[in-house]
């Protein structure tokens, strides 16, 4: 028997089959249960379209930094290990047996990686990846953030469970169980020990490991820290880093964390510049640039008025591609912060790159900071004892 | 099809047009020697072009009304060369020559007053260098004495300005990377605005000032009194204006001489308190409006370099507002 085929006929027969459909999912005799997983060909097709869209799109992503440096890594792994050993394992740390009962399981890192470009695997970290529960990264504008992370994905198939604790739980290594499954509670309780937390990456004394992964914040002024925490915390100041941990601390521990550390001894940390770049930079700092309408640093970040306002953060001794990297995010206007941030906004968007790295330099060397405004020159880049 | 206009279409306009023909703003009520040549000027060439306008007018409602036997080609031809070509010519060379004549007068020399001009996104730096060496710093306002010629040196940093008193003078543009000259000699005392007449960015249009032309006496007291440092008293605590305005940074950018401030990427604020209006002459000077301004900068003043700084506990600002408009 045949059915001759008009338009009417399709079209009652289309709509037939939507009935249909909406009759069948609001019957819920569809399962939606995680417990069996998919279909092999769901899977299938799932992960095709997936790993399409990741190619195409990771085309636009921009060239990575060099990739190989310890200290993106190590600013890579103590963010891992908070944020996504829960779900993905860790080397030395088996996946999670909850998360293996999810549709679909994230893939276990704890062995293996999948092959995926520097490019591709940013693109995954920054947007997350739809219908999976792989969330985008924070602050996705933090692209330095996101590269950390890429650069300790790239290490962690040849890194063993000794060199991961290292790397994701510093000096606080020994005190973490070993072989044990990450947890999920780094996701969102407040760890009995809040400074072990923090420690992981800025150490007790609050001078951070692994070169210059970490900024140096001990004996950072108190208020200035204190403001800084509120800010990562209520996210006015952009990091997807900073601001898990900062978020679930409670104010109240923002405050004693922040009197912790400005109590620590500073400690400049000892790194050796060009001297022309240095004489460079000393001239921003107490000069500015007029002409581009830049004020002294010092007038700020110098050691008289840091005595007469701790709401601003001394530099002397920083890192100096740790300073650099914020005059860049300033630069994109993706630094935000506490309730001064416009104020060095304004300023920070004026500086070009090579002046950036010069005052970092300076700041990085010494310069500013107690009785270092009023130092010369020569005596600035001598000024890396602790005070 | 050209539309027909009502003649009487614009005829209200006329008075509200003419009301803007003398006040602080106003090229045809000149109070300088410039502004009157240029006066000067305009109204001779109005009423040479009225004359010249109605000359055409009546010949053309002559032709077009009257019953005429048509001309001779060389009669024709002889009228178009006298009328069309000759005289328009010869008119033409007449106000061009009289206009040139009026040039040496903007061209004369100062008499040893010279104030530096420059113009920056949205206001203007002002520079006092007195015949006897002296010299000081303000913003935004500009005193001159009656009589004499001041001499202004008109440069700018970031874009194109245009520098313009109407009752005093011509405009004159600040460029950055040259300076130009322009020499004005008011002849009467009074308070005359002037404005940035050349399109330089989102608060343009609140990029004014106020020019007060005194008399040389006076002139004399009030430059005396700007060369001074800031009558600023001892600080006794840290909640006082001149301490906060230390404290929250604004002397990185601000000089009030007298204290530590000495910041020179905005506004010389050393006497604030007794200009005559404030944020380029779009405020009145008060100290709410001081208050306000250190609030709401950017609301006030869109695409202003200086941050708004609203996040001052009010009564941080408020103290800082109170300090700055005492400076007198």
């Amino acid at each position: 028997m045949l059915i001759r085929v008009t338009w009417r006929r399709a079209g009652l027969a289309l709509g037939a089959l939507l009935l249909g459909g909406v009759l069948f999912a609001w019957s819920g005799l569809f399962n939606i249960a995680a417990s069996g997983g998919h279909w092999a060909v769901t899977e299938w097709a799932l992960h095709w379209v997936m790993r399409n869209s990741v190619r195409t799109r990771a085309l636009l992503v921009e060239a990575p930094p060099p990739l190989d440096s310890p200290a993106l890594r190590a600013r890579g792994a103590g963010h891992y290990a908070s944020g996504c050993a829960p779900c993905h394992g860790a080397p030395g740390e088996p996946q999670n047996p909850i998360v293996q009962r999810s549709t679909p399981s994230p893939p276990d890192f704890s062995d293996s990686l999948d092959e995926w470009s520097s490019r591709q695997l940013f693109r995954i970290v920054q947007h997350g990846v739809r219908y999976t529960g792989m969330p985008g990264w924070i602050e996705p504008a933090r692209r330095d953030e996101v590269w950390a992370m890429v650069a300790l994905l790239e290490a962690l198939p040849d890194m063993g469970p000794e060199e991961y604790r290292r790397l994701a739980y510093g000096e606080e290594a020994p005190r973490r169980a070993r072989g044990a499954a990450a947890g999920m509670d780094g996701l969102s309780t407040p760890p009995p020990d809040l400074l072990a937390d923090c420690a992981r990456c800025h150490n007790r004394d609050g001078r951070g490991r692994d070169g210059a992964a970490f900024p140096v914040i001990a004996g950072q002024n108190e208020a200035y820290l204190l403001q800084a925490l509120r800010a990562f915390a209520g996210g006015s100041r952009h990091s997807g880093i900073m601001q898990p941990p900062a978020t679930r601390a409670g104010d109240a521990a923002l405050q004693a964390l922040a009197a912790h550390y400005a109590a620590q001894p500073r400690a400049p940390v000892r790194q050796t510049f060009d001297p022309a770049l240095l004489a460079a930079g000393e001239n921003i700092a107490r000069q500015g640039l007029p002409e581009s309408q830049v004020p002294a640093c010092l007038s700020c970040h110098g050691g008289a008025a840091l005595r007469r306002n701790p709401s601003w953060p001394r530099l002397e001794g920083q890192h100096a591609a740790y300073l650099e990297g914020q005059l860049a995010l300033w630069r994109d206007g993706v630094r935000g912060g506490g309730p001064f941030a416009n104020v060095m906004q304004t300023i920070g968007e004026r500086l070009t790159p090579d002046q950036a790295r010069a005052v970092s330099a300076w700041f990085a060397a010494g310069g500013g900071g107690e009785g270092g405004d009023r130092a010369s020159h020569g005596e600035a880049r001598e000024g890396l004892a602790p005070p | 099809m050209v539309k027909q206009e009502n003649p009487a279409y614009g005829a209200w306009l006329l008075p509200w047009a003419l009301a803007a023909c003398d006040g602080p703003q106003s090229a045809l009520d000149p109070a300088g020697h410039e502004a009157g040549l240029v006066a000067h000027l305009f109204w001779v060439m109005l009423v040479a072009s009225g004359v010249i306008w109605l000359l055409v007018m009546g010949i053309a409602f002559y032709a077009a009304r009257g019953r005429h036997t048509p001309w001779q080609p060389r009669r024709a031809g002889r009228f178009i060369l006298v009328c069309g070509a000759i005289v328009p010519t010869l008119a033409l060379a007449a106000l061009l020559v009289f206009g040139l004549r009026l040039m040496p007068g903007l061209r004369a020399a100062g008499e040893g007053l010279r104030v530096a001009v420059q113009g920056e996104q949205f206001w203007w730096r002002v520079r006092y260098e007195l015949p006897d060496g002296r010299a000081f710093a303000t913003a935004n306002e500009i005193r001159l004495p009656v009589g004499s010629r001041t001499e202004f040196l008109l440069t700018a940093q970031d874009v194109i300005h245009s520098f313009w008193v109407p009752n005093l003078g011509g405009k004159m543009d600040l460029i950055p990377g040259t300076t130009n000259r322009l020499v004005l000699e008011p002849t009467r005392t009074g308070t005359f605005r002037g404005v940035c007449a050349e399109f330089c960015g989102a608060s343009h249009a609140r990029m004014a000032f106020s020019v007060t032309v005194m008399e040389p006496s006076e002139f004399e007291a009030w430059a005396a009194a700007q060369i001074r440092p800031a009558a600023v008293g001892p600080v006794t605590g840290p909640g006082e204006g001149a301490a906060l305005f230390l404290a929250r940074g604004c002397a990185a950018c601000h000089t009030v001489r007298g204290t530590g401030a000495a910041g020179r990427i905005g506004p010389d604020l050393t006497h604030l308190g007794g200009r005559e209006t404030l944020a380029a002459g779009i405020l009145p000077n008060t100290v709410a409006n001081i208050d306000r301004f250190i609030r709401e900068t950017r609301e006030i003043k869109p695409g202003a370099r200086m941050p708004s700084f609203g996040m001052l506990p009010e009564h941080e600002s408020a103290a800082i507002a109170a300090w700055l408009g005492s400076l007198r």
